[in-house]
Formats: structure tokens, C-alpha cells, sequence
């Protein structure tokens, strides 16, 4: 019993290492996409600075240097949480590169799950660098004490599970249709919109806010950058944290069955 | 499109959350201020609307075309065009019309009929039509720039990341081009003139005329066109058949 935990977590310690490598080899592809968040940050900038001189600095409850520290905070958020899975998924099973893992003594999902995440820590550790030093320099940084450190790690890897879990289902949906992707761009669509990528969350009118706080979007990106500038660990940032793991693990039970159930669609060939 | 009408039907639900998520950060930027740059909210959503108007037509003429040609180059598919009695160049890039991308200017109609409705005074009609016709031009240009990126691949393997890039700077024509000030602003306005691609037609379709915008736009449109025959005039005769 102890020797199979212990070939199982190797196992996945070196896909989690495989993953790391993955994201090395292809670092030109990454430092030329953090050029892509170099464009995104420079119109943030001048959007807002443009808004905000016109309200005598701030915007709604922010001012201009804590809303550029939240856009800053979703440069560094998106590097972690974004991912390819579902891409990934439909590949696998259209191009029947499926077969092979059904082939092998691994878990499907987890192994995905493992590789993605090394490959995004990669890119987190590069990404925390230089927009870290960005917030700190020129956006008088984040309130950082020792009880926030715990819930910072949870509500971002709550806030990746999430969106883990609802892009690899969205990808599992190929096992019953023919042509998924473009349903995965229009998740990326609603992304945008509803998880406070482009606009905080709390800048939105009440009724909408109302309504948008219920779905599990606005945990992926709007919740853990709360909890990034919080000033203290209020009754909200534990309760959101309930709600943003309860999320986690509804998606993933829910992932986790639709992966048993495609299995038993899928039609290997040349196994 | 009427043979693949889901296709058709998923365009329109992509392009509206898209469009959707901007004019709804348009919505909440003008809960918080009066006027964006000089512009009023109508007037900054008719910019959105002129921006993926360009965006719409080069999806359905060109834009998959060009994007994808680094790839025809690798798998040999060139060599099967070469030897087409027609013009390389026109039969690479527009290879393929796009209709299903037709959902994208219906949904830009929308727009632009929302932006409109919300100025305070209304546009003529000749103003409005000169500012599409305008569009031409920024056509031109970005059409221009894609070939460009697509004709390195002459020289270097892999071109899809400046893809991405070209596409990430096209988003600064989204918005205003006074609200981009200093060095920048500059070189979005006279260097890669992605400042003046949707807000120069926009000027032309609500504000008053200034011909200098509109002469730079025009004439550094007609500039990166020169340059981009140039590039895969010199990018062509690098090429060595894969078959």
C-alpha cells in the first residue's frame, strides 16, 4: 500500500516535471506572448488613466493605482490560470491520441491536470516577476501579512480548478459532438465578461452584480485578487472561499463523471 | 453559410459575447465618467463598432488565409498553388471566404445602431458613408501588416506568435486615439498606425472632417501595401519547393 502511494506520487511528480520542461522548451512562445500582456497592460493604462482623470482620480471604490494594481494582478492571475486543456481534450480524442493513454498506468484527467499546472508555474513565476516589481515600484505594491499567505494559495489554485474543470468539460464534450472549439471560444467570450478580466467586478451596477456573483466565474479571477488586496481576512474573503472551493469541487466531481461516461463512448482505433 | 447554418448560428453567439464583453465595459466606464478622451459613450461604442467592422471583413476575406499561410509553406502546399495560372499572392490569401463570418457584421449592424442611438445629435447619412468608406483604407494597411508577418516566414520557420502579437496590438484601435498620449501615442499614430485604423473613420462619420488625419491614414496604408509586396517579392524567391 505504502510502496503504490509512493510510485504514484513519482509518477505524478514527474509529469508535474515533464510539464516544467514542456514550458521551458517552448519559452520563446511565452516571452513573446508576455509582449501580448506588455499591449493589454498599455491600454489598461491610458483606458484608466483616461477615466480617471475625469473623476478626480478614482473609479468607483478604486483609485487609479489600486485599479492598475488589480489589472496588474490579472497579468499575473491569467499566466496560472489560463490553459489550453480543452484544445488539448478535443485534440486527443478526435486525432485518437486518446488511445494511448488508456494505454499507460496514469489517470487521464489528473495527468493533464499536473502537466498543465507545471507548465502555468512556470509561466506564474516568470509572470509574478516582472508585474510583481511593476505593482511594487510604480503601484505602491499589496498589503502582504502572514494570515493572508494561506488564503492567497487556496482562492488562486481554487480559482485555476475552476476554470480547469469547466474548460476540460468543455473539451470531454467531444466525446458526443463533432466540432467543440468554437464552444470553448465562447466560454473564453463569457471569461471575459463575467470573471472580471476586463472590469472589476464591483464596478458593475448592483443588479448585475447581484446576478454575476452567483455563477463561478467572478472566483476565478475578480475573488482571488480580492483576497491579493485585502488589507485583512474579512467575513467575505472566508465565506467567498467556501463558495469558491464548494465550485471546485462540484466542477470537478462533475468533470470526473463526464470522463467515465465519454470513456465509454469512445472508439479507439488501431489499439 | 445556408449548408452550414450551426456554424453560422455559433459565429453569432461568439461574435455577440465578444462585442458583448466591450460595449459592456463601455457601459460601466461611462457609469463613472461623462466623456472618454473627448468622446462621448455613442461615440466611443461607434469606434467599437468601426473596429470590428475592419476585424468582420478581414475575418471573412483574409485574415484565416494569411494566418495560415506559414503553415501552407511547411506542409508543401505552396507548390500546389505555384502552378496556378493566377496570381500567387490573391490565390494565398484570400484562399478561402469565410461566409459563416458573416454572424460578425450582423452583429456589428447592432452595434453601431446602439452607438448611434445613443449620441446626442445624429450623423449624416453622407458622413456616415465616408467613414465606411474610409474603412478601405484601414483595410488596406492591416491586410498590409498581416502579409508582412506572413512573408517572414520565408526566413524565419514559425511566424503564429507575431500573429498573436499583430492581433493583441490591433485591440489598441478599440478605443480613442487621444486617449493614447506621449511616445505612445506617436508611434500608434505614425509608426504601426493602429490608432488611427478604427477612430480616423469614426472621425469622418461624426466628427469634423480633418483631412491631415485622414491623408497620414490613407498614406501610410498605401506605404505598408508598397512594403508588403516588397517583403514577398523578396520572401518568394527564397522559397525552395517541399515536393
Amino acid at each position: 500500500m505504502k510502496n503504490s502511494l509512493l510510485a504514484n506520487s513519482k509518477k505524478y511528480l514527474r509529469i508535474f516535471r515533464l510539464g516544467w520542461l514542456d514550458a521551458v522548451e517552448y519559452r520563446t512562445d511565452f516571452f513573446m506572448s508576455v509582449f501580448g500582456w506588455g499591449i493589454r497592460m498599455a491600454i489598461a493604462t491610458f483606458l484608466w488613466k483616461a477615466v480617471s482623470n475625469g473623476q478626480n482620480g478614482s473609479i468607483g471604490s478604486y483609485s487609479y493605482q489600486s485599479i492598475m494594481s488589480y489589472f496588474l494582478l490579472v497579468q499575473i492571475l491569467s499566466s496560472f490560470v489560463f490553459s489550453q486543456i480543452g484544445f488539448t481534450i478535443v485534440e486527443d480524442v478526435n486525432k485518437g491520441e486518446f488511445n494511448q493513454y488508456l494505454l499507460k498506468p496514469i489517470a487521464y484527467l489528473p495527468f493533464r491536470f499536473l502537466f498543465d499546472l507545471s507548465r502555468n508555474t512556470f509561466r506564474t513565476l516568470i509572470g509574478t516577476v516582472i508585474f510583481g516589481t511593476i505593482i511594487a515600484v510604480f503601484y505602491g505594491g499589496i498589503p502582504i501579512f502572514a494570515s493572508k499567505i494561506p488564503f492567497v494559495f487556496a482562492s488562486v489554485i481554487g480559482g485555476y480548478m475552476i476554470n480547469f474543470c469547466i474548460l476540460s468539460m468543455l473539451g470531454m464534450s467531444s466525446f458526443w459532438l463533432e466540432n467543440t472549439r468554437r464552444i470553448i471560444f465562447i466560454y473564453f467570450g463569457m471569461l471575459t465578461i463575467f470573471s472580471g478580466m476586463i472590469v472589476p467586478l464591483n464596478l458593475f451596477p448592483p443588479l448585475f452584480l447581484n446576478i454575476i456573483s452567483r455563477l463561478p466565474f467572478g472566483y476565478i479571477f475578480f475573488y482571488p485578487i480580492q483576497v491579493l488586496q485585502a488589507t485583512s481576512i474579512t467575513p467575505e474573503i472566508i465565506s467567498g472561499l467556501m463558495i469558491q472551493w464548494a465550485y471546485a469541487i462540484g466542477l470537478y466531481s462533475l468533470a470526473y463523471l463526464m470522463f467515465r461516461r465519454g470513456v465509454r463512448r469512445f472508439e479507439g482505433v488501431g489499439i | 453559410m445556408l449548408i452550414y447554418r450551426a456554424n453560422f448560428l455559433i459565429s453569432l453567439v461568439l461574435m455577440s459575447m465578444w462585442v458583448g464583453a466591450y460595449a459592456i465595459l463601455v457601459e460601466v466606464i461611462f457609469t463613472y465618467t461623462k466623456t472618454l478622451a473627448g468622446w462621448s459613450k455613442g461615440e466611443v461604442i461607434v469606434i467599437l463598432a468601426f473596429y470590428y467592422l475592419i476585424q468582420n471583413i478581414s475575418d471573412i476575406f483574409f485574415k484565416d488565409n494569411i494566418e495560415s499561410f506559414g503553415q501552407a509553406v511547411r506542409r508543401g502546399e505552396l507548390d500546389f498553388r505555384i502552378t496556378k495560372p493566377v496570381s500567387l499572392r490573391m490565390l494565398s490569401f484570400f484562399w478561402e471566404i469565410r461566409f459563416d463570418q458573416l454572424a460578425g457584421v450582423i452583429v456589428t449592424g447592432i452595434l453601431f445602431w446602439y452607438g448611434i442611438s445613443h449620441l446626442s445629435y445624429t450623423p449624416k447619412m453622407i458622413h456616415i458613408a465616408a467613414g465606411l468608406a474610409v474603412t478601405v483604407a484601414s483595410l488596406i494597411f492591416y491586410y498590409s501588416l498581416l502579409v508582412i508577418i506572413a512573408s517572414l516566414t520565408f526566413w524565419v520557420e514559425k511566424t503564429d506568435t507575431f500573429n498573436v502579437l499583430i492581433f493583441n496590438m490591433s485591440q489598441l484601435s478599440r478605443y480613442p486615439r487621444a486617449m493614447y498620449t506621449d511616445i505612445f501615442g506617436k508611434f500608434l499614430t505614425f509608426v504601426i498606425p493602429m490608432g488611427l485604423m478604427a477612430s480616423v473613420p469614426a472621425e469622418i462619420a461624426l466628427k469634423t472632417v480633418d483631412y491631415s488625419w485622414l491623408a497620414i491614414l490613407v498614406g501610410l496604408s498605401a506605404l505598408f501595401y508598397i512594403i508588403s509586396r516588397v517583403v514577398w517579392y523578396y520572401g518568394i524567391q527564397r522559397y525552395t519547393s517541399a515536393n
